[in-house]
C-alpha cells in the first residue's frame, strides 16, 4: 500500500494521511492508491502539510507499517527519548520500529 | 568576550524582523516551501526528522550566565526542556515550532546571540578548545583570533554562497580538545603564527569569488581577464600533515645541528617557490657563505625583490620584476591576440 507522510507546516510535527486530513497516529494512515501525487499538490498548496511524500508500507493488524525504517522511527518518535514518543507507540510498542 | 557594539546589535534585530516577516509570509502561502527553504537555513531553521530543528551559535563556546539563563529559558519556553550542545559549540534545540521561531530568535538578540550562518553553505561558527584561557597547556589563549575570525566572517557578503561550508576551529594547544580534526580547515594556532602570511594568503584565495579573482588578474595581467572565458577550477591548496598531530604547512626546511646535513619536507615544493626554498636550505647550510657584504649584494642582484608579499600586493613591481626575467631568459612575455 501506498501512505502519505509529511510535517506540520506550523508544528513541524511528523503526520500522516488518514482519508480526510493528517494526523499524528500512522494507525491512522489509509492508502493513498492512485491518487497520492494529486492529494500531495492539493494538501501542499492549502499548507496543511509541508514537505509531504509517498511511501510504502505494509498493511497490519496494528494498522500500516512504512517499508524503511526512517519512516517508522518517524512514527513513533526518538528512539533515544522514549518519554517523548507519540501515543501510537502504546498500541503497537517500540519492537514495531525494528 | 565579545560585546555587540550598537552596529552588531542592529544587524541581528533587523535580521530577526526579516526572519519574522519571511515566516509570515510562509505561514500565510505567500512563499512556497522551496523559496522559504534557503530563507529559513540561512537562520540556523531545519526541517528535521521529527520536527524543526533550530541551531543557535555560540561563538567559539563562550557563554556569560545570562546567555545561559536565555538558553535555559528558550527550552522551557518553546521546546521541550532541553537542548542539545554539538561539537562544534553550537546548541540545537529539536521541537521548534514555525510560528515561534522568530520569537526565539529575538529573545536570543536581548542576549547577542543568533542563529546566523549556523546553516548553509557558508562560514560556520567558529569553534574553539573549551578550556581556552585556562589550559595549562596552550601556547596562547585562542579566543582573540576566534574573535577576529568571528567579526570578520559575519555576514561577509562575498562568503555567504560557497560551494561547500567551511568550519573554522582555533585551538592552541597539542591536545586536540575541540575535535577539530573533525573540520574542514584544520590549522594549529602555533603552525598559523609561524607561518602567517602563507596561512593568510592560502584562506584569502581559498575564499575568493570569481569576481575578485578576475579583478586579481586584470591587475597584475591588465587586460587578459576580458580576452578569454576564464573557468575557476579547484587547485590543490599546500597543506599537509607530516607527522601525527604535528601539523606543518608548506615547505619545511629541516637542518642538522652540525650544519653538515639538511633536507627539504613539502608535498609539492613548485616552481612558484623552489628558488626561494633552495635558498633558505643554502643559508641554513652554509652560513659563513651568505655573511658577507659582497654575498648581500650578489644576491640582491640575483633577486632583485625578497620580499613575497610585495609581489602578492604590488602588481607594478611584479610586472617590472617579470618582464627583468622574461628579458633576461628571451622570454616573450606579451600573449598574443
Amino acid at each position: 500500500m501506498k501512505i502519505l507522510t509529511g510535517n506540520d507546516l506550523k508544528t513541524g510535527a511528523v503526520v500522516w494521511w488518514d482519508g480526510q486530513g493528517w494526523s499524528i497516529h500512522i494507525t491512522e494512515a489509509v492508502d493513498a492508491g492512485e491518487n497520492a501525487d494529486s492529494i500531495i499538490a492539493t494538501e501542499s498548496a492549502a499548507r496543511r502539510v509541508n514537505a509531504a511524500y509517498a511511501i510504502d508500507a505494509e498493511q497490519t493488524e496494528d494498522g500500516p507499517r512504512p517499508a524503511h525504517i526512517k519512516d517508522r522511527v518517524r512514527a513513533l518518535g526518538p528512539t533515544v527519548r522514549p518519554d517523548l514518543a507519540v501515543p501510537a507507540v502504546e498500541r503497537v510498542g517500540w519492537d514495531w520500529v525494528i | 568576550m565579545y560585546q555587540y557594539d550598537k552596529y552588531d546589535q542592529a544587524m541581528v534585530d533587523a535580521r530577526v524582523e526579516e526572519f519574522r516577516d519571511q515566516a509570515r509570509r510562509r505561514l500565510e502561502g505567500k512563499l512556497t516551501e522551496d523559496q522559504f527553504k534557503p530563507l529559513r537555513l540561512q537562520n540556523g531553521l531545519y526541517l528535521q526528522l521529527h520536527a524543526y530543528m533550530l541551531r543557535v551559535a555560540v561563538p567559539y563556546g563562550t557563554l556569560n550566565s545570562r546567555q545561559m539563563h536565555a538558553l535555559a529559558d528558550i527550552a522551557d519556553k518553546y521546546d521541550r526542556g532541553y537542548g542539545h550542545f554539538t561539537t562544534r559549540q553550537n546548541i540545537q534545540y529539536n521541537w521548534i515550532k514555525l510560528e515561534d521561531a522568530a520569537d526565539i530568535l529575538a529573545d536570543l538578540a536581548k542576549v547577542e546571540m543568533h542563529a546566523i550562518q549556523t546553516s548553509g553553505n557558508c562560514i560556520r561558527n567558529i569553534s574553539s578548545d573549551q578550556y581556552a584561557g585556562a589550559a595549562a597547556d596552550e601556547v596562547v589563549d585562542p579566543r582573540p583570533y576566534a574573535e577576529l575570525l568571528r567579526q570578520w566572517s559575519s555576514f561577509h557578503p562575498e562568503f555567504a554562497a560557497l560551494p561547500r561550508k567551511f568550519k573554522i576551529c582555533v585551538i592552541a594547544s597539542e591536545k586536540d580538545r575541540a575535535a577539530m580534526r573533525l573540520h574542514d580547515i584544520p590549522g594549529l594556532l602555533s603552525v598559523a603564527i609561524e607561518h602567517f602570511p602563507l596561512v593568510k594568503y592560502l584562506v584569502s584565495e581559498t575564499f575568493k569569488g570569481e569576481k575578485s579573482m578576475l579583478e586579481s588578474l586584470d591587475k597584475f595581467a591588465p587586460g587578459l581577464s576580458s580576452r578569454f572565458d576564464w573557468k575557476p577550477v579547484e587547485a590543490g591548496q599546500r597543506v599537509q600533515i607530516i607527522k601525527d598531530g604535528d601539523l606543518q604547512m608548506g615547505t619545511e626546511i629541516i637542518v642538522s645541528k652540525d650544519k653538515t646535513y639538511g633536507t627539504i619536507l613539502g608535498a609539492s615544493p613548485g616552481a612558484s617557490v623552489s628558488p626561494e626554498v633552495m635558498l633558505r636550505a643554502l643559508e641554513q647550510l652554509f652560513p659563513a657563505v651568505f655573511a658577507g657584504e659582497s654575498a648581500r649584494s650578489k644576491l640582491k642582484e640575483m633577486f632583485p625583490e625578497d620580499n613575497l608579499d610585495t609581489l602578492i600586493s604590488n602588481p607594478e613591481r611584479y610586472r617590472e620584476i617579470r618582464d627583468a626575467v622574461n628579458s633576461a631568459l628571451g622570454i616573450q612575455s606579451e600573449i598574443p591576440a
